[in-house]
Parts: structure tokens; C-alpha cells; sequence
């Protein structure tokens, strides 16, 4: 391997859809967008899509997304007032964060999809972002909340939709019915 | 259909950053608090667990130091283990932990805390983030910044398997060695580092040096507090951001303590407020005083300027030669200016870059021999690194079977959450006179804190890209008359 002429740009045969969950899978509720990109893995089947799992937005994200013809990124969001387990897409041609409040140590997804335009580094020209309203994703712990934990198949059935019905690339069927994935942790309410 | 939304730049995964400022009755700042959510449960979490399983959980707990922990924790591991590693074994932890500081350091340079110097600290709001310090540095540098920065991640990420949830530590060694071919590769990307962390100091020289109101913001009384330094240094008395010893220098810089990081508990203390779940270590010899600075307070500070007071010189060349100029614009040593940790960040980030040329040049880097394996029982154990906003130390006790009954782990923004606090009271001071109430309080805030790199929680989101303020000012009742948002 080199580092030195490398870059990190996917090889050209990787599949043109990149899902990636994001999340700390140790922090309960936070760990919401990794489990619901498992579940979307189950639910869209491997071919033409690739996924991924990281713990972290900023630049390491852009890095993931360069090259990609097209991604959805999954994450866990708090809003005030919203219910746990509601899914939300952000809208990406929102207003630009002006800036890192309180040294939170990443770019803004918005500020790095702009800084990367400007740098002319590519990125997917498919993209979207989802986030699960979570409840407690500050408590150690590997256990989901009710609330979210009864959300999760409902929201990755919606994301896998949209994802069909929306993306530009040939990706595989369905295979809703087949076994999760290793790692994974069935919900223990009904869809 | 799913709900589309504009993520309100109010709300986010991490909580707010709260500043509670109570007023006297003339209207004056009495004491000031700055709050952020903590996570919970963690020793909980941990306990029962097979301690070797921590140098992979504890890069966990947070998405922006995970080489800290993890080289604190490997480190804990061999201590717990009774087990020291090959001296390759050494070189090649060393090695991955000063790319991890450079990177680190340069991305706060440019991202975080330098577009307040090379934007301007009084620019618009708007235009100091990265997007402004491109439109004041051009194009090519920023994509000069990404590419060192790409580079030394992806050598990282060949040394430790992964950047972020590293499996490259062991108890008594690593998992992987280097090849002569990795060597030369990895040869050429310290180069590239090098190159620009010395264009990075000739950045801050030009931009900030340059200009008089920056220098006389860097040194005002205002970002400025004579506190005790600590920093983990090499035999010499150097920075050494991976091994050594614990040195604490006083506000005049005389040493006041230096230990073995097992005996951190004989001067270290923690004291703990009703307010904040965060605790406030202290140095046990001379005590819990309050919030406040002096040689008769037990506050002391960590990250990098206090790294540098805490030491006599770099161990590099180029990095001594940095050092000794800004002390000298500093006034001498030690120095207090908050701002100046900035400063001192491009210093050691120098130092780091220099450091992995030396060690890659070491002709015992490619030897196979980089693990011993652990014998003893394990019981008790402790490690200590310097994580880029300070001093980390990892403590574990175990059962005789490894499993984990007690852990304590202080990070670097607990060392610094006192004077942290005292930072953001005297911004507040400064901002707040009578009851009036300066509009640009929360900037100054701003710097005062971000000066120390803090970590708030885990960063380990991307929705959205910001964490926002909240200052809540009451007057002498405590009722809150006026409330600031960002």
C-alpha cells in the first residue's frame, strides 16, 4: 500500500450507492443509525449498494462520500419537541451553519459539502440524509429506548422505499423476509 | 411521505453549551458557569468486562481523540499486565500517535480555532469558519491542508488497521509491524508533513504576528491567567506526547512536581461542584481554593501552551527554534495567554512532524519483534498519554482473571474545566458592566474556550455541524433577566 500517491477515492468497481450509518453503537439511542442502515442493508439486498458504519460526520464523512455517485447517510438526531422515532430527511439545500460553535471538533455536513464544491472534490451527485429523532443517546449502554427501538423497522422500511424510488442507479431487489445481518438486533415490536 | 426539514441550528444531537452568568446587585458579574451535556454510565458500562477489551471500547467514548484513548488504554493494559513492549513495539506506537497529534493540531489550526486570527477575530460571525480562512489563504493551501492531512490519515490507517476505532495496540506490544517498503512510503508522507506544519508557522507568523490588534488580543489581561502547568515530558525534560513523565511547573515556572504516571493519585485530586457532573482536578499539595488562579490555587492547566511551560525545550530541532520565538513575543516563560495555546498547537504539531521523520529513520522501526507477551496477574494499572487538549490518564483495577472492577478515566477537558470556568467568567467580565450587557459576549466567550480545544461529549454526528450557545445572565435574585442564543 501507499500513502503517499494514494487517495482515498473508492476503486472504480465499487457499487455506484453508498449507505452509511452513522453512530456510536456503546451510547444507546446514538448507535439508532447504524442499526437502521443494517436493517436498509437487509431490506435493499448487496447488489449496487455498498455499506458502511463510522463514527464520526466532519471530514472523515466527506472522505466516505468522495467519488461516490451517490450516498445516504443515516444518523440519529435530538430535536427539541419531536418525538422519538420520527424520521426526518434533512434538506441539504438549507442554510449554511456559520460556524463550529463550542469547538465541536467536525465540519458541519452542510459547510463540508460546500467546502468540497469549492475544492472541487467530487461528490455524489445522488444524495441523501436521514435522521432518526432519538431519546437518550448519552447513557453507556447497548440497549435502545422503547420508543426508538419500536421505530426502527417502520423508519428503515420508509428509508429503503425512498431509496428505491428515488435513486438514480440499478440496485438490487428486496429480500424483506431474509435474516438480519450479523451484529444486528431484531426490534421487538411488529413493523 | 418523510418529513423534509432545515435542521434548526438550535438543536442538536450534543446539547447545548450553557453559560449561566449571575449578576451582583450593581449589576456586575458575581460568577460565571459553563455547561455542557456530560455522557453517562460509563464505568457502569465497563465494569465486568475483560479489561484488554477497553483499548477498543474506550476510542468509543469519543469520534475525536480515539488514538488518545486508545494509546492511553494500551498503555494501561501493559501496566496492568506487568508487561513492557519491544522497543520497536515503542517506536511504531510513537510513530502512529505523532501523526495522530499533527493531523489533530492541524485541523484545529484551520478549522477550529484559527479562523478567529486568520479571519479575524472581529470579522462577521458568518465568514470564520473554513470557508473564510479559504477566501483569506486561497484554494491551494486549503487543498494543501486536505491532502497532508488525507495522507498521514490513510499512513495511520495502514499502521492501526483504522483511523477511528484503532486495533493496533496491545498489552506488551502491537499488532502490526512496518515493511521497508511501508517505511519509505511513510518516509515521504512525514516529509509532506513537515513541509506543512512549517508553512503552517509561517501562516500564523504572517497573519497573526503581522498584525498588532491580534497580537495585543493574544496577549491581553483579558485571555490571560497565572495558573500551574502540567505536561508528561521525556528524560530530558521535553514534550513527549506518548510516554514519560509528569511534570508540573508553577506560575513562575518553577517544577513543582514530577512523577511516574502510577502515582498520579498522590497529587492529583478531584473536586466536584453541585452544578456540573464534569469534575474539577486540582493539585492535591496545594488544594482546592476555588475558581481562581495564583500560586495558592490548586488549578492548573493542561493542552499545548501548558505543555510547553511544563517543559525545558523540544526534543526537536525546528520545534525548539518555533518554541524559543514565541517566547519571546510571549514575554518569556511561562506564559498565560489563553490564546497563545493556538500558537503553541503549531508549535507541537512541528515537533510531531519532525519526531515521525526521526523515528522512521530508526533502523529498529522495521524489526519483527514487536510484542511480548503478558505473564502476570493482572490487578491494577495506569496510562497516560498527552491527547491533543492534554493530559489523559486511564486507570483500571481488575479481578485475578482480568475482568474489570473499577475504572477512572480524566480527560483532558476535565484537567482544564476549571480554568476553563474561569476563562469564560473573566469574558463575561469584561463583556458585562453595570447591567449592560455587551452583544458581542458570546464571541468572547467563544475564544476563551475554544482556545483550550475542549471536548464536549461525542462529536460523533454530523447533523448539524454546530453546537450552539446559550447564555443565561439572572441578576442577584436569580431570576434570569436576559437570555443570549446562538
Amino acid at each position: 500500500m501507499c500513502c503517499a500517491g494514494r487517495d482515498s477515492s473508492p476503486p472504480a468497481s465499487a457499487p455506484p450507492l453508498l449507505v452509511v450509518g452513522l453512530g456510536n453503537p456503546f451510547l444507546r439511542d446514538d448507535a439508532a443509525g447504524i442499526l437502521l442502515a443494517r436493517e436498509v442493508r437487509r431490506l435493499l439486498g448487496g447488489v449496487g449498494v455498498e455499506f458502511r458504519e463510522a463514527a464520526t460526520g466532519g471530514l472523515e464523512l466527506l472522505e466516505l462520500l468522495e467519488g461516490r455517485a451517490g450516498a445516504v447517510v443515516i444518523d440519529a438526531v435530538l430535536l427539541e419537541g419531536e418525538e422519538p422515532g420520527r424520521l426526518f430527511l434533512l434538506d441539504l439545500e438549507g442554510p449554511l451553519a456559520d460556524h463550529f460553535d463550542g469547538g465541536t471538533h467536525h465540519l458541519g455536513l452542510l459547510e463540508g459539502l460546500e467546502l468540497a464544491r469549492r475544492l472541487g472534490i467530487p461528490m455524489p451527485s445522488f444524495l441523501r440524509v436521514y435522521a432518526l429523532q432519538v431519546e437518550d443517546p448519552f447513557t453507556f449502554g447497548e440497549d435502545l429506548t422503547p420508543r426508538v427501538r419500536e421505530a426502527l423497522p417502520r423508519a428503515a422500511r420508509r428509508i429503503a422505499r425512498e431509496i428505491r424510488a428515488s435513486c438514480p442507479f440499478r440496485i438490487s431487489g428486496p429480500s424483506p423476509s431474509g435474516p438480519l445481518p450479523p451484529g444486528s438486533r431484531r426490534s421487538s415490536s411488529s413493523p | 411521505m418523510t418529513r423534509r426539514i432545515t435542521i434548526d441550528p438550535i438543536t442538536r444531537l450534543e446539547g447545548h453549551g450553557k453559560i449561566e452568568i449571575f449578576l451582583d446587585e450593581k449589576g456586575n458579574v458575581e460568577r460565571a458557569f459553563f455547561q455542557v451535556p456530560e455522557l453517562r454510565g460509563f464505568e457502569t458500562f465497563c465494569l465486568g468486562r475483560p479489561a484488554e477489551e477497553m483499548a477498543r471500547i474506550t476510542p468509543r467514548i469519543c469520534g475525536v481523540c480515539p488514538t488518545a484513548h486508545h494509546m492511553a488504554s494500551t498503555k494501561c493494559l501493559d501496566d496492568l499486565y506487568g508487561v513492557e513492549p519491544p522497543r520497536t513495539a515503542k517506536l511504531l506506537r510513537e510513530l502512529a500517535y505523532n501523526a495522530f497529534m499533527f493531523e489533530d493540531h492541524l485541523l484545529h489550526f484551520y478549522y477550529l480555532g484559527g479562523p478567529d486570527f486568520v479571519v479575524g477575530p472581529r470579522a462577521p460571525k458568518g465568514e470564520r469558519n473554513i470557508l473564510g480562512v479559504i477566501a483569506k489563504v486561497g484554494l491551494e493551501i486549503a487543498g494543501k491542508v486536505i491532502s497532508a492531512r488525507k495522507k498521514v490519515r490513510l499512513m495511520m490507517e495502514g499502521m492501526m488497521g483504522k483511523v477511528i476505532h484503532p486495533v493496533f495496540g496491545l498489552p506488551g506490544g502491537v499488532s502490526k509491524g512496518m515493511t521497508e517498503e511501508e517505511r519509505k512510503d511513510y518516509l515521504t508522507v512525514a516529509d509532506e508533513a513537515l513541509d506543512l506544519a512549517r508553512f503552517s508557522l509561517g501562516l500564523f507568523d504572517q497573519v497573526v504576528l503581522q498584525d498588532k490588534e491580534n497580537v495585543g488580543l493574544v496577549l491581553s489581561e483579558g485571555y490571560s491567567h497565572k495558573t500551574y502547568y502540567m505536561g508528561q515530558v521525556n528524560e530530558k525534560n521535553q514534550p513527549d506526547f506518548y510516554d514519560g513523565w509528569i511534570r508540573v511547573v508553577d506560575p513562575e515556572g518553577k517544577e513543582f512536581a514530577r512523577f511516574s504516571p502510577g502515582d498520579y493519585t498522590e497529587h492529583i485530586a478531584e473536586h466536584v461542584e453541585p452544578w456540573s457532573y464534569i469534575t474539577f482536578p486540582y493539585l492535591k499539595k496545594v488544594g482546592w481554593k476555588g475558581f481562581v488562579d495564583g500560586k495558592d490555587s490548586g488549578v492548573f492547566r493542561v493542552a499545548p501552551l501548558a505543555r510547553l511551560n511544563a517543559s525545558e525545550g523540544m526534543a526537536t530541532p525546528e520545534a525548539q527554534a518555533a518554541c524559543d520565538k514565541m517566547y519571546n513575543t510571549l514575554g518569556g516563560k511561562p506564559a498565560h495567554a489563553t490564546l497563545a495555546f493556538h500558537w503553541a498547537r503549531l508549535v507541537e504539531a512541528l515537533q510531531a512532524a519532525e519526531r515521525m521523520k526521526e523515528i522512521l529513520r530508526d533502523e529498529e522501526i522495521t524489526s519483527p519483534k514487536i510484542r511480548n507477551l503478558p505473564q502476570a496477574t493482572p490487578k491494577e494499572g495506569v496510562g497516560i498519554v498527552e491527547a491533543p487538549r492534554g493530559t489523559l490518564i486511564h486507570h483500571y483495577f481488575t479481578d485475578e482473571k482480568g475482568l474489570l472492577t473499577k475504572v477512572n478515566l480524566i480527560v483532558a477537558t476535565n484537567h482544564n474545566a476549571a480554568p476553563i470556568a474561569m476563562s469564560v467568567e473573566k469574558a463575561a467580565k469584561s463583556a458585562i458592566r453595570d447591567g449592560k450587557v455587551d452583544d458581542g459576549l458570546l464571541n468572547m466567550v467563544e475564544m476563551a474556550f475554544r482556545a483550550y480545544d475542549p471536548c464536549h461529549a461525542c462529536a460523533t454526528h454530523t447533523l448539524p455541524g454546530r453546537m450552539p450557545l446559550v447564555a443565561r445572565i439572572r441578576d442577584h435574585r436569580g431570576e434570569v433577566i436576559r437570555v443570549l442564543r446562538r
